[in-house]
């Protein structure tokens, strides 16, 4: 009897570990409620925030990509082999609506034939990914912020705000994502909403990002 | 009192039993899914020591670099590391730039499927334009060849090794490669990573690695 209750034991042991490892949630990201809006006429809408400065993670990019590439953190650099054409590499900490930091951002703008153009992946951890593409000009701020006075090398203090992209709708299209964004489509601005520059050219404001999506068809 | 001693001392030994089956377990150990053929193979190496950036969530004993980069400590991110990275053509001259995003995938079961991270790839090739790469790597193979052993038990790492970790999310293991600007618009295809660690070092792990991420669009 001692010997069928030990082989029970062992049973029991064997079935708690694989049942453990094949179903235990090991890897639960802590998820926000979305900010997501229903539109009226189908799809939704939802707006991202970066906060600048304390919402950079790392830019890097070359000179004649201006304000915005700026290194952060100082000592990065671009290899110089990648020198000879505009690019532009930038990362956020990307804020929900109300404030809440709910995902990481990479934000690539590079120089092609058809002009400088941008891609957007947006991470959420617990949501999934979501990917943008758009247009944009070089030192496309320079201008923006010269027109109101800054002058470079020289801490400057304001109020602009620059949708980038040719169209005056929309700064390019939402091309889906993975998990929760797969399947979506629709068009997304992209507004810099600068308040100051500081003495070595970093940037002071908020960049948003809007977004109206519905399912692909 | 007499059974219930025997029955926990079984337990305790099916217990042992199972954790021993999950490591050794050949299901978690195999290698991922590789390209027979490619559109492009780039290169570069360990994100750790040689990457432009590395961040994380601050829970890895693994070193950020640049020094002063923001680490990414909020709740809802601190199981995310951020690499920025020089891609390299065959010649070994930087050709494309990388951000990639990785973070624990929520798929990870440790039964069959191994320790699996979701790596979020954003690339672009100056003058061509850029892609997304969603790829899916077991990591449980280096885990426990290389980092348990080494890491947690002090033992000597027997390397060089290679490891093939990409296991979707795409039909056959492959990862799923998304065309978003420029020449790749569009495009759509599959994608693989393979890795080789020359150098494990116990403060920065793999010190010394080097990796090549390679695609095919569909025809």
């Amino acid at each position: 009897m001692l010997r069928v209750v030990f082989v029970l034991g062992v049973i029991f042991g064997l079935a708690t570990v694989f049942a453990v490892a094949g179903f235990y949630p090991w890897v639960d990201h802590p998820r926000l409620a979305s900010r997501a809006q229903v539109l009226p006429n189908g799809g939704r809408s939802e707006t991202f925030v970066m906060r600048l400065p304390v919402d950079r993670i790392a830019a890097v990019g070359t000179d004649d990509m201006g304000l915005a590439a700026m290194p952060f953190p100082p000592e990065l650099d671009l290899p110089p082999a990648l020198s000879s054409t505009p690019v532009h590499l930038d990362h956020f900490k990307v804020r929900d609506i109300d404030g809440n930091v709910v995902g990481v951002a990479a934000r690539h703008a590079v120089g092609t034939p058809q002009g400088i153009v941008v891609a957007w992946s947006l991470i959420f951890p617990s949501r999934g990914a979501l990917w943008l593409s758009g247009g944009t000009t070089a030192a496309a701020l320079d201008s923006a912020v010269a027109a109101r006075g800054f002058r470079p090398g020289e801490a400057w203090t304001g109020d602009v705000s620059v949708q980038l992209g040719s169209d005056e709708a929309a700064s390019g299209t939402v091309l889906g994502g993975s998990d929760e964004f797969s399947g979506l489509s629709g068009a997304y601005s992209e507004r810099w909403n600068l308040t100051g520059v500081g003495d070595a050219g970093e940037l002071r404001g908020t960049i948003e990002i809007a977004t109206r999506m519905s399912f692909s068809r | 009192m007499k059974y219930f001693v025997v029955l926990v001392l079984g337990f305790l030994t099916g217990v042992g039993a199972g954790l021993g089956g999950l490591y050794y377990t050949p299901l978690t150990r195999e290698s991922g899914f590789t390209l027979t053929s490619t559109d492009q193979s780039l290169n570069y190496e360990s994100p750790i020591t040689a990457g432009l950036v590395f961040t994380h969530g601050g829970l890895s004993r693994l070193p950020t670099h640049p020094a002063s980069v923001p680490e990414l400590w909020e709740a809802t991110l601190n199981k995310t590391a951020l690499s920025v990275l020089a891609l390299a053509g065959a010649d070994g001259e930087p050709r494309a730039v990388a951000s990639r995003i990785s973070l624990l995938s929520e798929r990870t079961e440790l039964l069959t499927g191994g320790a699996l991270l979701r790596d979020n790839w954003l690339v672009s090739v100056p003058g061509e334009g850029s892609l997304v790469i969603t790829a899916d790597a077991n990591w449980w193979p280096f885990l426990r060849e290389t980092l348990i052993p080494v890491w947690y038990f002090g033992r000597e790492w027997r390397g060089p090794s290679g490891y093939a970790p990409t296991a979707g999310p795409a039909a056959g293991g492959a990862a799923l490669l998304r065309g978003v600007s420029g020449a790749y618009a569009g495009r759509s295809g599959v994608a693989a990573e393979r890795y080789q660690i020359e150098a494990f070092d116990q403060r920065v792990g793999p010190g010394k690695a080097s990796a090549e991420l390679a695609w095919q669009f569909a025809q």
